[in-house]
């Protein structure tokens, strides 16, 4: 039996509470904030009372989604901040909390609690007390309580860092909302943008932003024009600042990876005071999640992701749509899970970067995409870092260097020309057809499983070019001479190419398809060279292989697109590549498929 | 019982047996240890669960790896082989036993789908 923290409620709610009281949830409920995150407010008791004036803060939202916070449910209260408000109530912020026990496994309510109202008890705040009244310009009221139990005894109180001025206690950036003005932050900037300006119908200007952590989380800071001024050549990446008076709102999540509800902005007030003593303070807040997992998230989810920088790319420089140039680069990253994911970088990101030495990368806010299977993206939003000064680095350097780099690393991004990636674009032949692919501007690409069900040998094999690159069809010259237009010379000899047309079919449907030369050596089994001699010398051992290659089952990728000959459009589907079935990888797929299926 | 052959044999798991004894069944399991009769032997299944196997005569040869059994659940939870057959692993091409009990899951999960035991009551 579970024993509640009995009192822990008075106390909490005058505003001396500790942490680490254990307490049940009577009722939560959520409060629909507006265009801002939902907000959980919950009613606790510890057998003796309850209190109802209890919020989740919003990075705790997922524990009442899931359901873990259900009524009846022991817990362990192990750090909150007590706002008042200007009615004088106290709202306690839970900003950690345990289950100790889910509902599921407690019988029922523990004790008889009641309401708990100020009034019941005696002491300093039963009486009208003008102390608790809100003051004409709120003050601020945070009591931070953090480790209490642990530390109590051992630190004295004045160890807590305050503020040069000693006007605001510090207080983390978690217990921070728009509500209250009067607060210092320490934090440690991990990012600062470059300045970057606008000009538009309504004037111009420049911004600047940047992202602060300190040990509760974190959040965004962006500065305008006189701020730019006041403050960008004074901020460090790296180094901590005690920093006040700035505006919060609702952090416009569209632009920001950061992950708090709400941003900051720099006004006329606000104070950015360096601070000395930073090496309590977090260096960046990080949760990385490990390249094998990111086929499970969503395209254009925002992640942190360190690796090791397996190979890297030459920079190259193109063109956007609204006709600036970029310059980009990708690199290799892997991790433990012997994943490996290709890495984009731009700008000036991209031109810097230097990958000898197989350095570890960390990157924070990158964004994840489901071009060529799954790859990431460092937008001007991601923090870059080579070689962090974190655990999780040396860890891994460790385990590169130990096993790591003999590991192959399989790819979760589709190298150029197809060969197998994490996260293939899997399809039936049908659904290529419900689905309208190639219909669109581009060509679309997807993986099949299918057999070989007929094989058109007329026409297969094509004289071309024997230059190296030139793979162009020569015009027999009938004097012993093939001329090739494109290299604008004749060769007394040529080289055969393979063109196939193969009719593919699955459970449900059946597609002509291209293959060119490597895939159709693939499907037959032979190379064009020894099929065109065949073809010259031995028609019934020619016919032979392509009996022997139909009725063959093959993993393909096929590029489709619409394509328009004589105002006639139809679809071209052209192979790719070819590859053996594996069996294994085929059966996990299916049996994937079919649990999806029924969980449907 | 001279049609065991002919006869649908569901394929089961360890912790199926219970549910198919005195029917014919298929179980495929990696061999454990051999009996020194040669009469019986042990086989884990993909869950790393064992059973055992009896057999009529005792093995004329040395058995090792995944082995496909087919004959009826005894009383006691045992599988009384009629016959047994190995899988060769040699050609680099392992079996993979938790697979192939994830896939046997699918077909015990979804009766309607795979309707092999339709035939067997008779």
């Amino acid at each position: 039996m579970t024993k509640l923290s009995e009192g822990a409620i008075e106390s909490l709610s005058n505003g001396t509470g500790g942490n680490d009281a254990v307490l049940q949830l009577v009722n939560i409920r959520k409060i629909d904030g507006g265009n801002g995150p939902a907000r959980f407010r919950v009613m606790m008791s510890d057998g003796r009372h309850t209190l109802s004036s209890f919020m989740l803060s919003t990075q705790l939202n997922c524990l009442a989604e899931e359901n873990r916070l259900a009524p009846n449910c022991i817990c362990v209260l192990k750090r909150h901040v007590t706002n008042i408000l200007k009615d004088g109530r106290r709202v306690v912020i839970i900003l950690e909390i345990d289950v100790i026990k889910p509902a599921e496994e407690v019988a029922g309510k523990i004790g008889d609690p009641t309401a708990y109202t100020e009034g019941h008890t005696k002491g300093p705040q039963s009486a009208p007390n003008p102390e608790s009244r809100p003051p004409l310009h709120p003050q601020n009221r945070n009591e931070v309580n953090r480790g209490f139990s642990r530390d109590f005894g051992k630190k004295p109180p004045s160890a807590i860092p305050s503020t040069p001025g000693g006007s605001a206690k510090v207080v983390p950036i978690a217990s921070l909302n728009p509500y209250q003005s009067k607060w210092t932050i320490r934090a440690r900037v991990t990012n600062k943008s470059t300045i970057r300006t606008w000009s538009n119908s309504r004037g111009d200007g420049k911004l600047f932003s940047m992202e602060i952590v300190d040990e509760s989380g974190e959040i965004r800071v962006t500065g305008f024009n006189q701020e730019v001024d006041k403050f960008y050549s004074l901020i460090e990446v790296g180094k901590v600042y005690y920093i006040s008076k700035c505006s919060l709102k609702i952090a416009n999540k569209q632009y920001t990876s950061v992950k708090n509800d709400y941003e900051m902005t720099l006004n006329g007030e606000s104070s950015v005071i360096p601070c000395e003593d930073s090496s309590d303070v977090p260096m960046v807040q990080c949760d990385f999640i490990s390249i094998g997992d990111l086929e499970n998230r969503d395209k254009d989810a925002v992640v942190d992701v360190i690796g090791v920088c397996k190979s890297v790319e030459e920079v190259t420089r193109l063109t956007t749509k609204t006709n600036r140039e970029v310059s980009k680069r990708t690199l290799n990253l892997m991790d433990m899970s012997g994943k490996v994911v290709t890495v984009t970088l731009w700008g000036e990101e991209a031109e810097k970067f230097d990958g000898s030495g197989q350095p570890i990368v960390a990157i924070k806010g990158a964004k994840l995409s489901d071009f060529g299977g799954r790859s990431l993206s460092a937008s001007f939003s991601s923090t870059l870092m080579i070689n962090p000064d974190i655990p999780e680095a040396y860890k891994l350097r460790g385990w590169y260097d130990k096993e790591g780099h003999a590991m192959d690393g399989q790819s979760l991004t589709e190298l150029k020309g197809g060969s197998g990636g994490g996260n293939t674009n899997w399809k039936a032949l049908s659904d290529v057809k419900t689905e309208h692919l190639g219909h669109g501007d581009k060509a679309d690409y997807y993986t099949c499983i299918a057999t070989i069900v007929y094989l058109r040998k007329e026409n297969c094999l094509y004289q071309a070019c024997p230059s190296q690159d030139c793979n162009k069809k020569v015009v027999d010259q009938q004097n012993g001479m093939f001329r090739c237009e494109k290299c604008d010379k004749e060769f007394p000899n040529f080289k055969y190419r393979l063109i196939l047309s193969a009719n593919i079919a699955d459970h449900g449907d059946n597609q002509w398809v291209t293959c060119f030369q490597e895939s159709a050596e693939a499907i037959l089994g032979q190379n064009a060279a020894y099929l065109g001699q065949l073809k010259d010398s031995n028609e019934t051992a020619f016919d032979e292989i392509f009996q022997q290659a139909n009725f063959n089952t093959f993993v393909f990728r096929n590029r489709v697109k619409l394509e328009t000959y004589n105002d006639e459009s139809r679809i071209k589907a052209t192979v790719m590549d070819v590859k053996s079935v594996d069996h294994k990888d085929y059966s996990k797929r299916l049996i994937m498929n079919i649990r999806k299926l029924a969980a449907q | 019982m001279a049609g065991i052959m002919d006869v649908p044999k569901p394929r089961i798991n360890c912790s199926m047996l219970s549910q198919h004894i005195n029917r014919p069944v298929c179980f495929v399991g990696r061999v454990e240890k051999v009996h020194p009769t040669g009469k019986t032997f042990t086989v884990s299944d993909g869950e790393g669960k064992s059973a055992t196997v009896e057999l009529n005569e005792p093995l004329e040869e040395e058995l090792s790896g995944v082995v496909e059994v087919i004959g009826m659940v005894s009383n006691k939870g045992g599988i009384m082989a009629t016959t047994y057959h190995m899988l060769r692993e040699d050609k680099g091409i392992l079996f993979d036993l938790e697979l192939y009990n994830e896939a046997l899951k699918v077909v015990h999960d979804f009766p309607q789908h795979y309707p092999f035991e339709v035939a067997s009551s008779g």
